[in-house]
């Protein structure tokens, strides 16, 4: 037998191994890091369980030590893809892309946070539009009438639904003026529909929400809408806000900006119905 | 992160032997390698380096890393294989399967996880040299004696098999 026979013979038995099962990790490592603070996180700290998201049934607010992630420019073209809630993924750059970087032409930053957002439309022209249940804040907002505040976007697969809430009593405002949240749902799967780069210094951390794991971006960021094939669609106008992501039991992303804390935004998510 | 926990699971299955430890291993592995990004060299390659973290950690779980003994072949490969070309053809590259199997774990562990790393995680030299913390051109002369020595426990059990599987 020659080198090259058994070397075909070994990939060939790499195909029919009963290799086992691929477990989804996504969560356990999220989960983890909610409950292992980085600063505890030493080899002699005793492993915890995988965090099973499903069985737990209430809302949970925890994890404000949470880990930290100061973002390394050394680690910018590492990350690419390495962790994302839903449809919504992080990567970490040292700069926000500009269109030149994103490899076509992107028009630039819409001029309002309005003006990025899609079409305007009413809450109940919203649900006709995508197949998941459009969810709502209790917030002070008229969302019934064109222009109130619903936002239908049809770039990505499935539609996008962006909710703009005033600023009202408990709810500051952004730097968008007047603006108070601006809450992002959408359908997504495994794959990233949109990318939320995060530039240097910006932290990212991992807290137990609604009975799994959300990610807390905080600071001036840079969102790059993808379509399907992952190609950057255009950049939208999002506030410099500190956003909350995670995606509930039927698998839709939700995206909450505001100015809040986090235990707040938190607390803000639970309100959704 | 979805894109490689398939590849370090497999190699820290291979490290184990137990899908659950392997699991837990990938999971720890990953913790790790979040933790430890800002050491990440701008100019390395993601992947080995994520996958060198996972199999220190899985080999930090067991003592007698990469003994295969959970390594089986699919029945359902087999069965499909026994569809063509004809069923004994099958049956006889089922047993070079299982033959080949039987002389990887008679390999030293040295051996094993060049093989395993190259071959049965597919990964290139440069990255089994990353994975194993060993320069390429030591990856190749590993390989080449462990193919060598593979050869050699295949001749001796089962002198057929020298011709081949595929």
């Amino acid at each position: 037998m020659t080198t090259a026979q058994l070397e075909r013979d070994l990939r060939a038995l790499a195909e029919v191994i009963d290799w086992p099962e691929t477990a989804d990790l996504v969560p356990g490592v999220a989960g983890d890091l909610v409950r292992r603070p980085a600063a505890a996180g030493r080899a002699t700290t005793p492993w915890l369980p995988r965090l099973r998201p499903v069985l737990v049934a209430s809302v949970v607010t925890i994890a404000l030590a949470a880990t930290v992630l100061v973002v390394s420019p050394g680690a910018r073209s590492a990350v690419a893809s390495w962790f994302g809630i839903g449809g919504v993924q992080v990567e970490r750059q040292e700069e926000a892309p500009t269109p030149a970087a994103s490899g076509r032409a992107v028009p630039p930053p819409a001029a309002t946070l309005e003006n990025g957002l899609g079409v305007p439309v009413t809450l109940a022209q919203a649900r006709e539009f995508v197949d998941f249940d459009v969810r709502v804040l209790d917030l002070r907002a008229d969302l019934n009438r064109t222009g109130g505040g619903v936002y239908f976007d049809q770039s990505v697969e499935g539609g996008m639904v962006h909710i703009v809430y005033h600023v009202q009593a408990g709810l500051p405002s952004t730097d968008s003026k007047g603006v108070g949240a601006l809450l992002t749902q959408f359908q997504g799967g495994d794959e990233p529909t949109f990318t939320k780069e995060v530039v240097r210094g910006q932290d990212v951390q991992f807290l137990e929400f609604d009975g799994g794991v959300a990610m807390w971006v905080t600071g001036r960021s840079h969102l790059l809408l993808r379509n399907a094939a992952g190609e950057p669609l255009r950049h939208t106008a999002r506030l410099s806000a500190n956003a909350l992501v995670w995606v509930d039991r039927r698998g839709v992303t939700y995206r909450l900006e505001t100015a809040l804390d986090p235990d707040a935004a938190m607390e803000l998510a639970e309100t959704l119905k | 992160m979805r894109r490689h926990q398939a590849v370090a699971q497999r190699a820290a299955w291979l490290i184990t032997g137990s899908s659950e430890d392997a699991a837990d291993a990938t999971q720890e592995g990953f913790v790790k390698a979040w933790r430890a990004l800002d050491r990440f060299r701008d100019d390395a390659e993601f992947r080995p380096w994520l996958l060198r973290i996972v199999v220190n950690t899985a080999r930090n779980r067991r003592r007698s890393a990469w003994r295969f003994d959970a390594l089986r072949v699919r029945a359902a490969a087999a069965a499909a294989a026994e569809m063509t070309p004809t069923p004994e053809v099958a049956a006889v590259a089922h047993d070079e399967h299982d033959a080949l199997v039987a002389a990887l774990r008679r390999l030293s562990k040295k051996d094993r996880e060049v093989v395993a790393c190259r071959y049965l995680l597919d990964l290139s030299e440069a990255e089994t040299g990353e994975v194993l913390g060993c320069p390429r051109g030591t990856v190749k002369s590993r390989l080449s004696r462990a193919l060598d020595r593979l050869r050699a426990e295949l001749d001796a059990v089962h002198p057929a098999a020298a011709g081949g599987v595929s």
